[in-house]
């Protein structure tokens, strides 16, 4: 089962945020990767969603970049700021909050019917 | 795993710059992202061209610029979606109010000139400020943002000029000049230039061209034929008001006939007055039209004065005021005289037939010399020619009403007599 993109696309900034918090330096395409790996391609991260968010990141500074040349083409590395780190933590715990909630609402309403 | 070689990240990054993509960083993540899913998925002796069409396709819905805007929005608008829900709140509210305010105008019901505010400042100010800061940022290039800012600013200010007109406000003349000086100087030659350019928006720039200009003339023609109507509307006015005076002259000739008003000394003095009164004011409005035209006409002639539209115009009143008033506002001889005519008719509707409110008539009862309006001053100080035309034809044919009431005064004076 691959979610929809209207479930990912609220939780996609956390889930960057994350990845680059336990991988120190990521690229576009690593991320797309490491998560399809990680959640064993039930989430799968389109470039159409993926780099429009690295891009709002590195705008309200939650993200550095370095660019390293691979031959003829630029690679451009990703890693937290500090302000980055602190984000980062209140977005997890947030969603983690979030979760705990919606399965409790769900629950209920599960009960209730 | 496939080795890619220079020609062929050349031809990729051509195709991405090609696809619509702007920003520098974005092609070159995008890119290094083709790349990688080249190198990891494609066999060595796959079809590279194959492959990679199929590859960028999956990475938008229609076309791939769709990222770029997608980076656009969440890059320059963190608050997008508030000001777009602004903007369409703003946009209804300004579209029902401004209808509403049209609607009680012509109703003459109150709270009109409120409504009509709150439509078109809300729509000038709040409204098309967001539509511009909202579309601009989807247009390619600096020309295209340019339009939309003059566009804007354009359709803002002739919404304030017609405001200001409306609520009479200074300053309408100075924006309507700058808007209509704006919109066909700048916006409409570089918007027709810009579309014409582009063959996919030829058709569209021509229409919408002819369209703008099609209705900012129309707009700009009810406004220049007001005065043409009020003009000729004022022409109507002056024949049918003579033909009435003329009714009524004949008229009163009759009664005097019934009541064989040649014993009558005070009847006949009635009439002797009454006719030299009103061809005293036919002569001086024969005498402005050919002072203020410079003609030697013998009787008034409307027909002469629609033929010489000049002479009918609104802002004619320069030199029939100068006629009539001296230059401290004292009341020259011609309309002293006037006055003096219809004091002395009162005099004798009041001595003779009993008849106390002559004046009523000509409302110059009510003139206080402590107010700065007088009767003379109401009627016919700086009024146009052809309005001071009529308001003489009224008196003419006030005088005959006047007469009138005295005539039937004495007609009924042995029955009231007789009942006493």
């Amino acid at each position: 089962m691959i979610y929809s993109s209207e479930l990912i696309k609220g939780t996609l900034k956390t889930i960057v945020l994350k990845l680059l918090a336990d991988n120190k330096r990521m690229y576009g395409y690593e991320i797309t990767q490491k998560v399809k790996e990680v959640t064993k391609d039930k989430i799968q991260i389109t470039e159409g969603a993926l780099y429009p968010t690295l891009h709002a990141l590195e705008d309200e500074g939650l993200v550095t970049t370095e660019s390293e040349f691979i031959g003829k083409r630029v690679r451009k590395y990703y890693s937290l700021s500090a302000a980055g780190k602190t984000r980062t933590k209140e977005k997890v715990s947030e969603l983690a909050d979030f979760m705990s909630t919606m399965k409790f609402l769900l629950d209920i309403k599960t009960k209730n019917a | 795993m496939y080795c890619l070689s220079d020609k062929q990240i050349d031809y990729i990054l051509n195709d991405i710059r090609a696809r619509g993509v702007e920003m520098e960083d974005l092609q070159l993540n995008l890119l290094d992202h083709v790349c990688c899913i080249i190198e990891q998925k494609l066999e060595v002796n796959g079809d590279f061209e194959r492959f990679y069409q199929t590859t960028i396709a999956s990475f938008y819905k229609q076309e791939l610029w769709e990222i770029e805007e997608e980076t656009l929005i969440l890059l320059t608008f963190k608050n997008y979606y508030t000001m777009k829900k602004i903007m369409i709140m703003t946009g209804g509210v300004s579209a029902f109010a401004t209808i509403m305010g049209v609607w009680f105008k012509y109703m003459h019901w109150p709270g009109a000139s409120a409504l009509l505010s709150l439509g078109i400042l809300s729509g000038c100010l709040v409204f098309l400020p967001l539509m511009f800061i909202l579309k601009a940022r989807e247009q390619p290039g600096k020309i295209n943002k340019f339009l939309t800012a003059t566009g804007a600013l354009c359709a803002m200010m002739i919404g304030l000029s017609f405001l200001f007109k409306v609520m009479h406000w200074p300053g309408v003349i100075g924006l309507i000049y700058f808007s209509t000086l704006l919109m066909a100087l700048v916006f409409l030659p570089l918007y027709f230039y810009t579309g014409i350019r582009n063959p996919a928006t030829r058709v569209n720039a021509i229409s919408s061209s002819v369209l703008i200009i099609l209705g900012y003339g129309l707009i700009l023609l009810l406004v220049n034929t007001r005065p043409y109507i009020q003009e000729h509307a004022g022409r109507h006015a002056n024949q049918f008001l003579q033909q009435s005076y003329e009714v009524m002259s004949w008229q009163n000739n009759a009664m005097y006939k019934d009541l064989s008003a040649k014993n009558n000394e005070p009847l006949l003095m009635l009439n002797r007055q009454c006719n030299n009164l009103c061809s005293d004011i036919e002569k001086l409005k024969v005498e402005l039209i050919n002072k203020t035209n410079d003609v030697a006409l013998n009787k008034v002639d409307y027909n002469y004065l629609e033929i010489h539209s000049s002479t009918i115009r609104l802002d004619n009143f320069d030199i029939p005021t100068s006629l009539l008033f001296d230059a401290d506002l004292s009341v020259k001889p011609a309309l002293l005289d006037l006055r003096q005519q219809i004091n002395s008719l009162d005099e004798l509707a009041r001595t003779s037939f009993k008849i106390d409110d002559f004046n009523h008539f000509f409302e110059i009862s009510k003139d206080d010399p402590a107010q700065a309006t007088t009767w003379e001053k109401e009627n016919f100080y700086r009024t146009p020619l052809s309005y001071l035309l009529r308001n003489l034809t009224q008196v003419q044919l006030n005088v005959r009403y006047a007469e009138l009431s005295c005539i039937a005064s004495y007609r009924d004076m042995p029955l009231q007599a007789s009942l006493n």
